[in-house]
């Protein structure tokens, strides 16, 4: 990733886009992202990289979670 | 209409009340970011399906005996669990003795990478193997504190309590995360860059 002015890291760019910024922050780096170009590139690669990222989604079976409902309907709350 | 949300402090609490409905929503609100996460720490859907059930199984347990404390901290309480089984069961297959390279790297694991590398990446070109490959192949802090935060949905403030850094600390290890996935993409599955 290449560098960028020092106004905003690298990790104000991963709170940002994970909403872990202030509104504040929030408003102050957009407005950099508009003449910043380094800024925004990194904004690209980071995004490209979670867009991959978020590729990923795997599920429990069903069998697991009815074996988990069964698990939770079962015994009564005194038996613990 | 806006429905409002209900909020996981009330699913536990009417769920102790007796409502076990409650505990199916919570399981459903949780179980893809809970079992994302688990299944790319241990690499097997057999294990991760195991770790998944102790996890919650635990949770029903602990909501059950009246134990359960952290008030509106549901989520990171659960991923905790998980986290410690999964930890719990890297140290029991650590007592198989492994071969491992001289960067201390376990052999095995180097030989399925480029294994996989061979069959999956180019013949299967499935995309979300090459991803989780390459996740695999990040220093474990780095492999962590990606997947507490991207899959599991923790804040960086929850992941640096639960793993006992600075929140500067995890975000370093994130960022590093985010820089050697892009390397290791470009050394090893240029085909999967848009």
């Amino acid at each position: 990733m290449k560098l960028m002015q020092p106004n905003f890291t690298q990790e104000d760019l991963i709170r940002f886009v994970y909403k872990e910024t202030s509104p504040q922050e929030n408003i102050d780096i957009l407005k950099a992202l508009d003449y910043d170009i380094a800024l925004k590139n990194s904004l690209n690669e980071i995004l490209e990289i979670l867009g991959y990222l978020n590729e990923l989604k795997y599920e429990p079976s069903e069998t697991t979670l009815k074996i988990l409902n069964e698990e939770a309907n079962s015994s009564s709350l005194e038996m613990y | 209409m806006k429905i409002q949300r209900i909020s996981d402090q009330e699913l536990i609490k009417n769920y102790v009340s007796g409502n076990d409905a409650c505990l199916e929503m919570l399981i459903k609100r949780y179980k893809s970011k809970v079992y994302t996460s688990i299944y790319l720490v241990v690499q097997d859907a057999y294990i991760a399906e195991d770790i998944f059930q102790e996890t919650f199984i635990k949770v029903i347990k602990t909501l059950k005996s009246g134990k359960y404390e952290e008030s509106g901290k549901f989520q990171p309480w659960v991923i905790r669990i998980a986290r410690n089984l999964a930890i719990d069961y890297y140290r029991k297959i650590r007592k198989v003795p492994t071969i491992t390279t001289e960067d201390g790297e376990d052999l095995f694991e180097r030989l399925n990478f480029f294994e996989s590398n061979a069959e999956d990446l180019i013949i299967t070109k499935q995309r979300d193997q090459v991803i989780r490959e390459l996740i695999k192949q990040l220093p474990a802090d780095q492999k962590e504190v990606l997947i507490l935060r991207n899959y599991a949905d923790l804040s960086f403030k929850e992941i640096a309590d639960l793993t006992q850094v600075s929140i500067n600390t995890a975000l370093g290890r994130m960022r590093y995360a985010l820089i050697n996935l892009k390397k290791l993409m470009e050394i090893h599955a240029p085909h999967i860059c848009r």
